[in-house]
Order: structure tokens, then C-alpha cells, then sequence
């Protein structure tokens, strides 16, 4: 469902992401983890079309998001970890928009649902000043969803959420990926990843540290076995600092 | 797709009067809305009313010497979109635009064509308040409605050009030399104008007698830019502000119809420039949403940037107004650029100049001023009734 090959993104001479490649499939769920300044933003920037890559291709749904960009996106959803909305649009309008946007026809009859399912009804018509963070954060959830998008890329999806949204929003990503959507979820939270992921991207100065299941990463380095993602990741990630200190 | 634009245009207008609207009536605001309306009623309505039997417009010679002082005076922006410190500003989104717009399935030229259409409205809120301010010669509500209309032709092709400078710019930048191809020629076209019109100053300068004031310099400047090469650099600049000038309906048609053919043809450059501008774009938007954020928390430049452009140190003590006074300086002149210079130039510094010269009514711009004060006066003399608060006992 989504394809990376080679993907390279320099900011002027600065490399930012590097080599990077990695295959998502129908149902699977991506935690791409790393490091402040790893290259995850950028990744992420890349895969939605929001900066063009350096080099390397990228496919979404089998479409080129470079050459076929209208097709590659018609099948994406990106939930941002800011949550920017439109200051003169209320709830309900923001989805709508979505709708038009997106050409989904049963809009109108999706969006009541979405808004009980999301805990928005009754503010369906605030503006997004009237809001609070976690409510705008369920409202960019909601926009993402809309449209049953076929790759889901989450940025810090649970930030500002209370505790009972943040159960529901788990849920949420669950239920689509096991209706067959690949979805991409970057965070810091550790425990997070480790609870929702069937695979596991770790990152770090731009370039591909480690991929696989869980269970693949530690295979392949035994000295892990056993060892909770938290411990596999600052490991993994002490080892390249360490090697990339090592002199020739 | 364009219905999805539309929706968020309208719907976005509608809650942005509702929400406007709910504000009038509470009393800090109305009484605000209404002061504002008393001040440009006395200021620039009613004085018109009063003053219809005031000159026509504008003599031959003068009408000419502005419209060339008017089209050298666009040649700045111009030059510098081109040749000064990449102008990304151009390129920004708002953060939401950013955020669902980029990654939407909306092609290059969509997005386009959107930012071009919502600059619209700043833009005719502009031609609205500069006609009501410059309607010099505009006796009739028909040279009103034909001053605006040339006005908005030259505000939306500025805007055009500087959209266009500013995606043929970020096209070099990414596409390398395929990009430096594209940008090329419109580079060397400005560098050689520059050249010509250079050529034409230098020619001017010794006609210049500063004995004889300004005005002997416009007749220099006349003369020398009246020559072939600097008449054909300056044509498209004059065709573009020609309307503004024109005398009469016939006039004015034929002035405008070339003017908005020079629009169309902007807009089709634009529209036609399919170059990856998201990496510009975006980093753009990100500045202009650092800058805003820093504006609303008060401070003077965006976390990690330089405060720049304090013109005295401030003493540890001394008098609060100084301090005031150094605060105030900062906060404009920090990022205080040369394009942010050149429109103040062009519809601020240039219009006083021309108003204070010798061939045109001098009269008028002191005659702003003293309207100004008159109103000003008569706007706190109508609200010195009005309770003010009071300060809490402390």
C-alpha cells in the first residue's frame, strides 16, 4: 500500500532523510520512531506530498506521488500533530470542506456519526477559537477519516486528548487497519508503538536504523531478546551514535 | 474541486461577518466602529461633497509627468522580485492551507489559482481605501468607478508579477539548471532594463537644475526616458497605470483594455508555471505562522531570530516616554526589510512626493493633513460625552 524507495531529502546541502526505503502492506500498522532531529517530520513531509523528495520514488495505493500526485492522494490521509484549522469554519464545516475536497458523496450522511462517534456533536457549529486542543485534535482526526482513506499517516496522534479519547482513538487506528487500511503513526510515546504496531521504523539522523516486526528487529540482533521496545530503541539508537563516534 | 474552494471562501466570509457583527454590539466596539466611521467621513467623504467645484483632472503635461514618475516608481518592486532576496512571502499558505490543502488530492495549479483568488479581498479592501484617498480629478461617481477599476488592474497584475517572480524563483531553485533556464531570460530582461533605464537617469542628470526645484527635474526625466529604448522598458509599466490616468471614457477604455490584457497574460504566466513550489511554500507558510504567533505574544521577532534595527541604546534610567519611545522603534524597525521599504516607496513616499511638487496641487496633500486634524478634533469632540472606564481602586 505504501512503497518508499531510496527516498532522500536534502535541505540544500544538509542531508535530512537518507536511502531511506521500507513496504507497508494492506492492514499493517507502521510506527516510525526516532530520535528529535532524526528525519521523522520530514519523512512524514515527504510521504503527504508537503515537500517533494531529493530523489527516490514514492507510492501510494500503487500511484506515484510524484508523477501521479491527484490519484496518490486521493487515497492518503494525513492527521497532523498540530492541529491547524480554518479560523471561520465550524466543526461541521470543516468536514464538509473534507467532503468536497475529497468528492465524497455521502458526506452529508457520514458526518453525523462521525461527529457522535468523535464526542462533537453537541459543538458542531463552534468555531475552531471556541475549542480546546483535544477537541481540535478529535476534529483533525475526524477530517482524516472521513474520506476511508487507504494509507493513514498520523503525526503524535494522542497529544492533547484525554484519557478516555486517547482509548478511543487506539481503537480508532485498530479498527482501520483492520479494515484494511496501512497506516503510518509517528510518536515519542514509546509504549504506544509498542501496543498499536505490527512494524516498527526507527530512525536516526536521517537515515534507517532498523525495520521490521518487532520480533524481526531483535532477531536480528539477539543481544536484544527479551528487551522492551523503550530498551530496543535506545539501544539501537546509543549503537549508531557510538559507531558513528568510532573512528576508522 | 472549485466547489470545495468556493464553500470554504463563502463559508469562511459568512462566520467571519457573523462573528463581526456579534462583536458591534458590545459597547468597546461599537463605540470604536463608530469613532473609525466619523473620522473617514469627515476625512475623505464629506469633504468631496463639499468640494465638487474643485479642478478636473489633471493637465496634459502633469498627467504625463506623473504617469512616468508613477512607472519608474514601479520599477523598484519590480527589480527587486526579481533581483533582490528571494521573496518566498509570496509563496505562503496560512498553516491550515498548509495542512490539508498540500497533502489533498488538489492539483499545483488548483492551490494556485486559490491563493490567487483569496488575495481578492485585501486587495479590493486596498482599491476601496486609495480611491477614497486619491481621487483627486475624480469629480463624478463614474471617474470614481473608473479610477477604482484602473487601480484594481495595477494592484492585481503587481500581485500577479510578484507571484509569478516569486514561483519562477523557487523553480530555479529546485528544477537546478532546467529551473536557472526558465528564470533565466526573465533576469537578464530586468537587468538590461535596469541597464536602459540607468542609461536614461544618468542622461536626465545634468538637465537638473535644483535652483529651478523639482520641477525642472521631471522635465529632464521626461525628455530623457522620452528616447526610444527607455520609452519601450517603461511601456508596459505605463499601459499597466495608464487607467488611472486617463482623462475620459474613451481614453480610459483603450487604456484599460490593454491593461487587462497585461493582466490576462500575467494570469496565464502564473497559472501556466507548473513549478514545484511546495518545498518554498511551505517553508514560507512556516515563517509567516512563527511571525504571527510572535506578534500575538508580544514579542518583537520569532524564537531564535535577531532583534535588530534599535536606532539608540536605552539608558538603565531616564524618562518612561524614552523608553516607550525605544520600545515602539524596535518594534518596527525589527525585520524591517528593503521590501518591506519599497511599497511604502511606491503608495506612500511617491504619491506625497508628486502631491508636494511644483506642476500638482501642492495644495492637496496639506489639505489631507488639515482634514485629518479637522476630524480627528471633531471625532473627540463627539466622543468626550461618551462614560469612559473607570480604573480600579487600587
Amino acid at each position: 500500500m505504501i512503497d518508499v524507495e531510496r527516498l532522500a531529502k536534502l535541505y540544500g546541502e544538509l542531508p535530512a532523510v537518507r536511502d531511506l526505503s521500507f513496504h507497508l502492506g494492506a492492514g499493517q500498522i507502521l510506527g516510525l520512531v526516532g530520535p528529535n532531529g532524526a528525519g521523522k517530520t520530514t519523512t512524514l513531509s515527504c510521504l503527504t506530498g508537503v515537500l517533494r523528495p531529493t530523489s527516490g520514488t514514492i507510492h501510494i495505493a500503487g500511484h506515484d506521488l510524484l508523477t501521479q500526485p491527484v490519484a496518490a492522494k486521493q487515497a492518503l490521509a494525513f492527521i497532523p500533530d498540530e492541529p491547524a484549522l480554518f479560523p471561520y469554519l465550524n466543526i461541521e464545516e470543516h468536514l464538509r470542506f473534507i467532503g468536497r475536497l475529497y468528492g465524497v458523496a455521502d458526506a452529508p450522511e457520514r458526518i453525523p456519526p462521525l461527529l457522535a462517534e468523535l464526542e462533537l456533536a453537541e459543538k458542531h457549529r463552534a468555531l475552531p477559537g471556541e475549542l480546546s486542543r483535544g477537541m481540535k485534535q478529535k476534529l483533525a482526526l475526524g477530517m482524516g477519516l472521513l474520506h476511508d482513506p487507504r494509507a493513514l499517516i498520523l503525526d503524535e496522534p494522542l497529544t492533547g486528548l484525554d484519557p478516555a479519547s486517547i482509548r478511543r482513538t487506539k481503537r480508532t487506528i485498530v479498527a482501520r487497519a483492520e479494515a484494511g487500511t496501512a497506516v503510518i503513526l509517528s510518536s515519542h510515546l514509546l509504549s504506544l508503538v509498542e501496543e498499536l504496531c505490527t512494524h516498527i521504523l526507527v530512525l536516526q539522523k536521517g537515515r534507517r536504523v532498523a525495520f521490521g516486526t518487532p520480533a524481526e528487529i531483535v532477531a536480528d540482533r539477539p543481544q536484544l531478546a527479551g528487551r522492551g521496545l523503550e530498551e530496543v530503541f535506545l539501544a539501537l539508537t546509543a549503537q549508531e551514535e557510538e559507531g558513528e563516534s568510532t573512528p576508522p | 474541486m472549485s466547489g470545495a474552494f468556493a464553500f470554504l471562501a463563502l463559508r469562511s466570509a459568512r462566520n467571519w461577518a457573523t462573528t463581526r457583527l456579534k462583536k458591534v454590539f458590545q459597547p468597546r466596539y461599537l463605540v470604536a466602529l463608530l469613532a473609525v466611521g466619523a473620522y473617514l467621513w469627515f476625512l475623505i467623504i464629506r469633504p468631496d461633497v463639499q468640494s465638487r467645484d474643485r479642478s478636473g483632472a489633471l493637465g496634459g503635461d502633469a498627467a504625463s509627468a506623473l504617469l512616468l514618475l508613477a512607472s519608474l516608481a514601479l520599477v523598484l518592486p519590480v527589480t527587486w522580485w526579481w533581483l533582490g532576496r528571494a521573496d518566498r512571502t509570496a509563496l505562503a499558505f496560512t498553516p491550515a492551507e498548509t495542512r490539508w490543502l498540500f497533502p489533498a488530492p488538489v492539483p499545483r495549479r488548483a492551490l494556485i489559482l486559490w491563493k490567487l483568488a483569496r488575495a481578492q479581498l485585501p486587495l479590493i479592501f486596498n482599491v476601496i481605501l486609495l480611491t477614497l484617498a486619491f481621487r483627486a480629478g475624480a469629480r463624478t461617481l463614474e471617474a470614481t468607478a473608473r479610477q477604482a477599476l484602473g487601480l484594481w488592474l495595477l494592484l492585481s497584475t503587481l500581485h500577479l508579477h510578484r507571484l509569478g517572480a516569486a514561483l519562477t524563483r523557487a523553480g530555479a531553485t529546485e528544477h537546478g539548471r532546467a529551473g536557472m533556464r526558465r528564470f533565466g531570460p526573465g533576469f537578464a530582461l530586468v537587468v538590461v532594463a535596469l541597464l536602459l533605464l540607468g542609461g536614461g537617469a544618468v542622461r536626465a542628470w545634468p538637465g537638473w537644475s535644483p535652483e529651478e526645484g523639482p520641477r525642472s527635474l521631471i522635465v529632464a526625466l521626461t525628455t530623457s526616458f522620452g528616447s526610444p529604448l527607455p520609452a519601450l522598458v517603461l511601456a508596459p509599466f505605463n499601459a499597466v497605470l495608464a487607467p488611472i490616468f486617463a482623462a475620459g471614457p474613451t481614453e480610459w477604455l483603450r487604456a484599460a483594455a490593454a491593461s487587462l490584457l497585461i493582466l490576462l497574460l500575467h494570469l496565464a504566466w502564473v497559472v501556466r508555471t507548473d513549478t514545484t513550489f511546495e518545498d518554498a511554500a511551505a517553508e514560507a507558510s512556516a515563517r509567516r505562522a512563527e511571525q504571527v504567533t510572535a506578534h500575538r505574544e508580544g514579542r518583537l521577532t520569532v524564537r531564535g531570530g535577531r532583534v535588530g534595527g534599535v536606532w539608540f541604546p536605552l539608558a538603565p534610567n531616564g524618562h518612561p516616554a524614552i523608553a516607550l519611545l525605544w520600545k515602539n522603534t524596535a518594534a518596527i524597525t525589527t525585520g524591517l526589510r528593503p521590501v518591506l521599504v519599497i511599497p511604502f516607496v511606491v503608495f506612500v513616499g511617491f504619491p506625497a512626493f508628486l502631491l508636494a511638487t511644483e506642476p500638482f496641487p501642492a495644495a492637496h496633500l496639506w489639505g489631507l493633513c488639515r482634514r485629518g486634524r479637522a476630524a480627528g478634533a471633531r471625532v473627540l469632540a463627539a466622543l468626550r460625552p461618551v462614560p469612559r472606564p473607570q480604573r480600579p481602586a487600587e
